[in-house]
């Protein structure tokens, strides 16, 4: 079963005066479980678009989404997901502590692990100094940490992240790099969009790009390794022609076969 | 186990509710306020006017009645478009819950607020007219009870305002029904015997309006009424459930499909 | 340290601008019902502002006022359609002619009321009784309120009235002396107010019994009434003005000024039979309307 599965998905959205923008439009694409994918696109390619639809934030026009196999409109499709928003904001007032505690009774975990979760990913994400200090006080990479924490906090399958390093200091970045290294040992899939292409080429094992809401270009990083100078030569230069130069070459190759 | 689960979701609503308006101090200057109004009140008794029970009680609860309900329409307003300003809602809804558990969730962290409030400003104030001597009768149980059934009229009507309007407009038109909610309704009154149709239109009419000002015993306590009757306060609690219910399913209706 | 400094100074800056308004505008201290004082509070912002703030506050402990003497019970002027189809309008228990002129409860009585479940638990919840025929509650509740309504707008007539009516009908003795000490103070503040002499009066003549004061109260309150529109005297209280006049003339043996009045009076009003009695008492013949008439034209 896998981790993510996405078909036909339209997510529009309406403009006064003019026709509807299709922000994502009719996308397929599937994520397996154990997957490190990296959603690579330029602004406005519709990559929030889709993890919105994804997440049930936004209601998709038509087509599906699933996660695990059951469909994103059932609360119980993110009974294993942890999410990570691009801007990692919560409620000014409470200590990172209590902002755990919170998602943790929200997420339907019992007490003790609630206890034990938070001390642990507190530590993890190196803010246990910073436990019962209100959020208001904190950095916007204390806050994405704190953001880091509640997405791992029931222990989830899937991790998905919208954007999350842009908001990181190298040293968060190495962080948080090493951090989804050992969750993917740990068998967990990792969704996560990005600008950041040297970011997709380290961790990722497959990277899926967006442009105009059409999914342009899947390709493992194996596959790229060798094959084209850099991620970041191949995704201009897939973005610029709208072509996927890998895929002229392999039809050369084909043709010469 | 649903019900277990959505009470589960409430506690955690409810907790950080609280724990946001105590640091936010809020409750801090409107306690301040009741203590200033009461004491301004008995204050006259400085300057020579005497048998001032019934005025000191009067400001004293019509002032915690005030605070309490500006705070309680201010409270259940930002509720959901202060988390979808701020963006925290993303976080909150890619939990395993409904948006009709976020919706209830988040309007019982309202009304426990509003009655948490409540119930302290309102004991601030009692110990005060009973240090002066003025004890407001056992009818006082019964107006702590009355008004936190007000209350489930009032967040759920404010949450349901919160998500048709901006959260400015849901604090402005929040205020004016719930304070102006009296004046509103008895002007309605006059339409009874302008016409057959309006008289049968009227109950309806007037049951979905706001009847804030049912769910209030401040001018019964201060004047020295008898207790209520206990059907009245179990009619109340009937009515401020199913005004409460409906006005979240109205909510509902536009927050369930609504793009965040 | 620097923070208390600051607020001292800011509290020394208010009280500093109060005096310079007080002292800018010393006309705002002028009794309200002369056109100069009335130019001053609509022209001068400032002054307005006061005013505005004092009056709104004394109206509001006025209606409060009124409140405690229902027992929260809140009284509201009954429609024509009401009145016509037989609204229950407010009588006071205790004086039966004395009742709220065309005044009903706000709540309006189970027969009348077309909101079923909702006017039962407002009925239950909010201070409810039939007007009709009602008590008032201790007066001595309200009387603190009519202190501080004159103390925040002492050109607040009706309050001063209201206020003497009540301290005199309190259960203390001594009531009559602070009763008139109050209505003194009113006239203090509004000299050219007829009411507060008609009342001071009505008093003296009553209760006090010194017939000289009643009659030189009533007299002014008679020429204070000249020249004011009509809505701002009420006939009924003129009416009692004039035969509390001739009263205490009688009272006091001044026959020719007595029957002089009492012959204005019948002009006024000729079916009042206190004016008739006069003639009655000095052996004079009552005079004919029509000749009263011709008095009068000439």
């Amino acid at each position: 079963m896998d981790a993510i599965r996405i078909e036909k998905l339209v997510v529009t959205y309406p403009r006064p005066g003019t026709s509807p923008l299709r922000a994502v439009d009719n996308l397929s694409f599937d994520v397996a479980q154990g997957e490190i994918v990296g959603f690579l696109g330029v602004n406005g390619a519709g990559k929030t678009s889709t993890i919105k639809a994804l997440m049930g934030f936004q209601p998709a026009n038509s087509g599906s989404a699933s996660i695990f196999g059951e469909p994103v409109d059932a609360a119980t499709s993110r009974g294993q997901v942890g999410f990570l928003p691009e801007t990692a904001l919560y409620s000014p007032f409470l200590t990172p502590a209590e902002t755990l505690w919170m998602h943790g009774e929200l997420h339907g975990l019992d007490r003790t692990t609630i206890r034990e979760r938070v001390q642990d990913l507190l530590q993890t994400v190196g803010l246990a100094d910073k436990a019962r200090v209100q959020n208001r006080t904190l950095s916007k990479g204390m806050l994405q940490r704190v953001g880091i924490a509640q997405a791992l906090l029931a222990r989830p399958r899937l991790l998905v992240l919208d954007e999350v390093s842009s908001g990181l200091d190298p040293l968060g970045r190495r962080d948080l790099r090493n951090l989804l290294r050992a969750q993917r040992d740990d068998g967990v899939t990792v969704f996560f969009s990005s600008h950041q292409l040297t970011e997709a080429e380290t961790i990722c094992d497959r990277i899926l790009v967006i442009h105009q809401g059409r999914l342009v270009a899947g390709r493992r990083i194996e596959e790229l390794r060798g094959r084209v100078p850099s991620l970041e030569s191949f995704f201009v230069t897939l973005i610029e022609t709208g072509v996927d130069p890998l895929a002229v070459v392999d039809r050369q190759v084909q043709a010469l076969v | 186990m649903t019900l277990a689960r959505d009470m589960q979701i409430c506690r955690a609503f409810v907790i950080a509710a609280l724990l946001e308006t105590v640091r936010r101090r809020e409750v801090y200057v409107l306690l301040a306020l009741s203590v200033l109004m009461v004491a301004a009140a008995y204050s006259f008794t400085f300057f020579g006017v005497h048998g001032l029970e019934l005025f000191v009680k009067d400001m004293g609860f019509s002032s915690v009645g005030l605070f309490a309900s500006v705070l309680g329409v201010a409270v259940a307003a930002r509720q959901l478009p202060e988390e979808i300003q701020r963006r925290t809602i993303y976080p909150l809804l890619a939990r395993p819950i409904t948006r009709w558990q976020l919706l209830v969730g988040k309007f019982a962290a309202a009304w426990i607020t509003c009655v948490v409030t409540f119930v302290t400003l309102s004991l601030v104030v009692l110990l005060l007219l009973l240090a002066l001597r003025m004890p407001p009768g056992w009818i006082f149980l019964q107006y702590l009870l009355v008004r936190s059934l007000g209350f489930l009229w009032l967040c759920g009507f404010v949450i349901c305002l919160s998500t048709y309007l901006s959260p400015a407009g849901a604090l402005t038109v929040g205020m004016l029904l719930t304070l102006g909610a009296g004046v509103f309704t008895r002007t309605l009154m006059f339409v009874d015997g302008t016409s057959p149709v309006m008289k049968v239109l009227l109950t309806p009419v007037y049951a979905f309006l706001p009847q804030y000002s049912l769910f209030d015993l401040t001018k019964k306590m201060v004047y020295g009424w008898e207790p209520i009757h206990p059907l009245a306060i179990a009619g109340l609690a009937l009515y401020g459930a199913a005004i409460a219910f409906f006005w979240l399913r109205i909510a509902w209706l536009r927050f369930r499909r609504q793009a965040i | 340290m620097r923070h208390t400094a600051q607020l001292l100074g800011l509290a020394a800056l208010l009280l500093a601008g109060g005096v310079g308004v007080q002292a800018a505008l010393p006309e705002h201290r002028r009794q309200p019902d002369t056109w100069g004082s009335q130019q001053v509070f609509e022209d001068a912002p400032a002054t307005s502002l006061i005013g505005g703030f004092r009056t709104t506050t004394a109206s509001w402990l006025f209606a409060r006022a009124q409140e405690y003497l229902h027992g929260g019970v809140m009284l509201r002027a009954a429609t024509t359609q009401e009145q016509e189809t037989g609204a229950p309008l407010a009588t006071h228990g205790d004086e039966l002619e004395s009742n709220h002129g065309a005044e009903t409860g706000v709540i309006p009585p189970p027969g009348r009321d077309p909101r079923w479940v909702w006017g039962m638990l407002e009925r239950e919840t909010q201070p409810y009784m039939d007007v009709r025929s009602h008590r008032h509650h201790d007066l001595r509740e309200a009387l603190p309120l009519y202190r501080m309504m004159t103390w925040s707008d002492p050109y607040f007539v009706e309050a001063y009235s209201q206020g003497a009516y009540m301290v005199f009908s309190g259960a203390e003795s001594q009531n009559l002396q602070r009763a008139l000490d109050f209505l003194k103070e009113g006239l203090h503040y509004n000299p050219r107010s007829w009411q507060l002499h008609k009342d001071y009066a009505h008093y003296h003549l009553y209760n006090v019994r010194d017939w000289r004061i009643a009659r030189e109260y009533y007299l002014k309150a008679i020429k204070l009434t000249e020249g004011l529109p009509e809505d701002k005297v009420s006939e009924s209280e003129l009416e009692a003005a004039w035969i509390g006049l001739v009263q205490a003339l009688r009272k006091l043996d001044n026959r020719d000024e007595a029957l002089q009045w009492a012959a204005l009076g019948m002009q006024r009003d000729p079916a009042a039979p206190t004016f008739r009695r006069i003639f009655e008492h000095y052996g004079v013949p009552v005079p004919k309307l029509r000749n009263l008439k011709a008095r009068q034209s000439h």
